[in-house]
């Protein structure tokens, strides 16, 4: 069990709405972990009760061993946070901001700060308020970054920056993660997509699933088979089997636990007359979608 | 304390102009109140008016600033996922007030006094005690407040509720007079209460930044405090005051309303659509060389059918000493007046007064240094063909003794408001009050000032039963 991050049953309910609902996450060392759902899914929310921003309901979360609850300044010290909805001080100066910060931390390290000012190309004369949002986010960053944190977390960081902007600072992050364990939640699924390890899925408050990205980039097949003449569809197909799509002789559907041998012998169970079955990847993008509609016709 | 050193540098780099600006309105204020002093009382619009309220306004906008440079409510502030320790957050943010609003006022304070002639040395409690009395009931109360708010807007609406209770709390409990020499007590319990209340709320925010309680504990704390400042009772600050400062036995001194007295007749006169009743008090038993001066009569008149009515008064006999009978003016409606006047009704109460003695008389010469005079502080006189003019200064607060001032042979009572305060220092603007006092004439002779102290507080309960108003004389 790893205690970077763990949530044991993590509650949180405005009024009689759950707004996350026992949620059972565990960061394993190390790991890029993305965190991802729907607007309103309880990712900030989830990241802010971490953070000890807000207080749980019920259950609780250890962050570095500690009760989210009890954070203290001693654990920030070890503690990398940037959110997009972050109050900066606008009077500063990015240079400023970077020398007010350093005495905070025990491990800041000059030359990584003055390294990631360059690699981010952050004007150090320029006050917060006068900075784009994409420079302002990577200073959030580099602020961030420079004392080295065994734990960075992220909260949509990405949002409402171009992509090059983005592409830099995952390029920033991913360099200076180096062995940190780095939450990160984000409506940007193809981003996520290329660096994140493990991957999280939130909906309405509940954990859909959390697993490794190659565990479930594997499992997840879209499979369209083409039948000599229109199939005819039994009302009980497996459950794994979302999306269910028939348009003439092609039948589309997601399989969400691919096993070669298995869906091939379910196909063949349930249909006759098949002329070809093509088994597909597909993108995180698409997995989120089908899953989101799936939850959506389930509800 | 190295966290907070460099967080309170930070405040001063983010804030320098802010500082500036209550610079300068200290500085202008320490001008200000040097020339009116100086020039005995003259008062223009800046000194009287602008000054005394800018200051204040200033130096709240300051601390509001300072506070929410590191907002305590919300949830997106970049500093509460670093690592601040409360303890040097809360001691950055008090190191900023000390720095640049308690030390100026402390500077200007000695500046002015040392203007007037004071020594700074011998001012040091009253120096003290002002700068508690300032952080207690202005500076504290706005930390709180900006400790709960985000914003300017906020702090102002929070600001026009609390005056609006505050002003609801002074005309539910108006009463004549407004000031009492006894008042401080009823005051100290309000700055008390409100700087506990202030400092709850300070040290909750600060440790656990828990918003929705701070402000319950600062409104529920707040109007708790107007409502136990409004109901302390005058015989009770009296009971406070007898406790702290009586100085001699005063039991031989009798202060009575009988009706079985051969002398005791009462009087009924109309006033409008009310009726004055003056039942006559007795006074026995002053010492030789002292005087008895009223500060408040309370009577309560009962009809036979259980309604009350009560009169609370001011002095009686307002500024000058107790004779052996005094006719105090009580103020009834007419509409009960006429219910209860042939009904044998019942008036009780109780007289309030102080026992003043060890009289001094100073003279005070002509166009010379001032003088310092015990109970008056330090005073001066100055004389022109038309104008002889006597002038006092009392640092940090009203002066406690009764003074009077004589030119010739004619005493002139100054007509000062009495502060029975045992604490060096009340809440005011100018750290110099002024009593100052004059004759249209030249006298030969220098003025001479008479001051006397409170010696002892008294309180005396009489009852009349069965009396008729309608049989008044």
């Amino acid at each position: 069990m790893s205690d970077t991050l763990r949530t044991i049953d993590l509650s949180k309910r405005y009024g009689r709405a759950a707004v996350v609902d026992h949620l059972n996450l565990e960061l394993p060392e190390s790991s890029i972990y993305g965190l991802v759902g729907p607007n309103g899914a309880g990712k900030t929310t989830t990241i802010k009760m971490l953070m000890n921003i807000l207080q749980p309901t019920e259950g609780r979360a250890l962050v570095l061993g500690t009760d989210s609850r009890k954070l203290g300044p001693r654990d920030f010290e070890r503690i990398g946070y940037v959110s997009e909805n972050q109050e900066m001080p606008h009077w500063m100066t990015v240079g400023y901001l970077m020398s007010y910060l350093k005495p905070f931390y025990p491990a800041w390290d000059d030359a990584r700060a003055s390294e990631l000012l360059r690699q981010f190309d952050l004007p150090l004369d320029r006050k917060l308020k006068h900075l784009s949002r994409g420079m302002w986010m990577k200073t959030a960053l580099a602020s961030s970054l420079a004392y080295r944190p065994p734990l960075i977390v992220l909260d949509e960081p990405f949002t409402g920056l171009d992509p090059l902007v983005r592409d830099e600072l995952i390029e920033g992050v991913l360099d200076a993660a180096e062995g940190a364990t780095i939450l990160i939640s984000s409506h940007d699924l193809a981003e996520i997509e290329t660096f994140a390890s493990h991957i999280g899925y939130l909906d309405r408050g509940r954990l859909q699933f959390s697993e490794e990205m190659t565990s479930l980039a594997a499992r997840f097949r879209e499979v369209e088979i083409t039948f000599n003449a229109p199939p005819s569809i039994p009302a009980r197909l497996p459950s794994t089997w979302l999306q269910i799509e028939s348009l003439s002789t092609v039948v589309r559907f997601v399989e969400t636990q691919f096993d070669a041998q298995r869906t091939s012998a379910d196909i063949g169970g349930i249909f006759a007359d098949v002329k070809a079955v093509s088994m597909n990847p597909i993108p995180l993008r698409t997995i989120f979608l089908t899953l989101a509609k799936a939850a959506r016709k389930a509800a | 304390m190295k966290q907070a050193l460099h967080i309170f540098k930070k405040d001063v780099r983010c804030l320098r102009y802010e500082i500036v600006i209550v610079l300068f309105f200290v500085a202008a204020f320490t001008v200000s109140a040097i020339r009116f002093s100086l020039s005995e009382g003259y008062i223009d619009l800046l000194t009287g008016f602008l000054l005394p309220l800018g200051l204040p306004l200033v130096a709240w906008y300051l601390i509001v600033r300072v506070i929410h440079a590191e907002a305590l409510p919300g949830d997106r502030q970049f500093w509460i996922t670093r690592p601040y320790r409360w303890q040097s957050l809360l001691g950055a943010k008090a190191l900023f007030v000390l720095a640049f609003l308690n030390l100026p006022i402390v500077i200007a304070d000695s500046v002015i006094l040392n203007a007037n002639g004071f020594s700074l040395l011998k001012e040091l409690p009253g120096l003290i005690t002002e700068q508690v009395l300032i952080t207690a009931a202005l500076f504290l109360p706005m930390v709180a407040l900006a400790a709960v708010t985000t914003g300017l807007v906020q702090v102002l609406l929070a600001v026009l509720i609390f005056a609006a209770i505050a002003i609801t709390r002074s005309l539910l409990v108006f009463r004549a007079p407004l000031s009492r020499p006894v008042d401080w007590v009823g005051a100290t319990v309000a700055v008390v209460g409100i700087a506990s209340v202030a400092a709850a709320v300070v040290l909750w925010q600060y440790s656990r930044r828990r918003t929705v309680p701070a402000r319950v504990i600062a409104g529920g704390g707040f109007v708790a405090v107007c409502a136990l400042s409004a109901i302390v009772p005058f015989s009770f600050s009296f009971w406070i005051q007898s406790l702290v400062s009586n100085r001699v036995d005063a039991s031989a001194i009798q202060i009575s309303v009988d009706a079985r007295d051969p002398w005791f007749a009462h009087r009924v006169s109309l006033l409008d659509d009310h009726v004055v009743v003056q039942a006559p008090i007795r006074v026995r038993g002053i010492p030789a060389g002292m005087v008895l001066r009223p500060d408040a009569l309370i009577v309560t008149l009962e009809a036979p059918d259980g309604t009350v009515k009560l009169f609370d008064s001011g002095p009686w006999s307002p500024e000058e000493g107790l004779g052996p009978s005094h006719w105090p003016r009580i103020l009834l409606g007419g509409r009960f007046f006429e219910k209860i006047k042939d009904q044998p009704v019942r008036l009780y109460g109780s007289a309030f007064a102080t026992l003043f003695g060890n009289q001094r008389q100073t003279p005070i010469p002509y166009d010379a240094k001032r003088l310092a005079v015990a109970g008056a502080g330090l005073c001066d006189a100055s004389r022109t063909e038309t104008l002889t003019r006597v002038t006092c200064r009392y640092p940090f607060r009203i002066a406690p003794d009764a003074v009077t001032i004589f030119f010739g042979q004619t005493g002139e009572d100054t007509g000062q408001l009495l502060s029975y305060s045992p604490f060096p220092a009340q809440l005011g603007s100018s750290p110099v009050n002024l009593l100052n006092d004059f004759v249209r004439k030249a006298i030969p002779g220098p003025p001479v000032v008479v001051t006397a102290e409170p010696l002892a507080h008294l309180r005396r309960d009489f009852e009349i039963k069965n009396l008729r108003l309608s049989e008044a004389h």
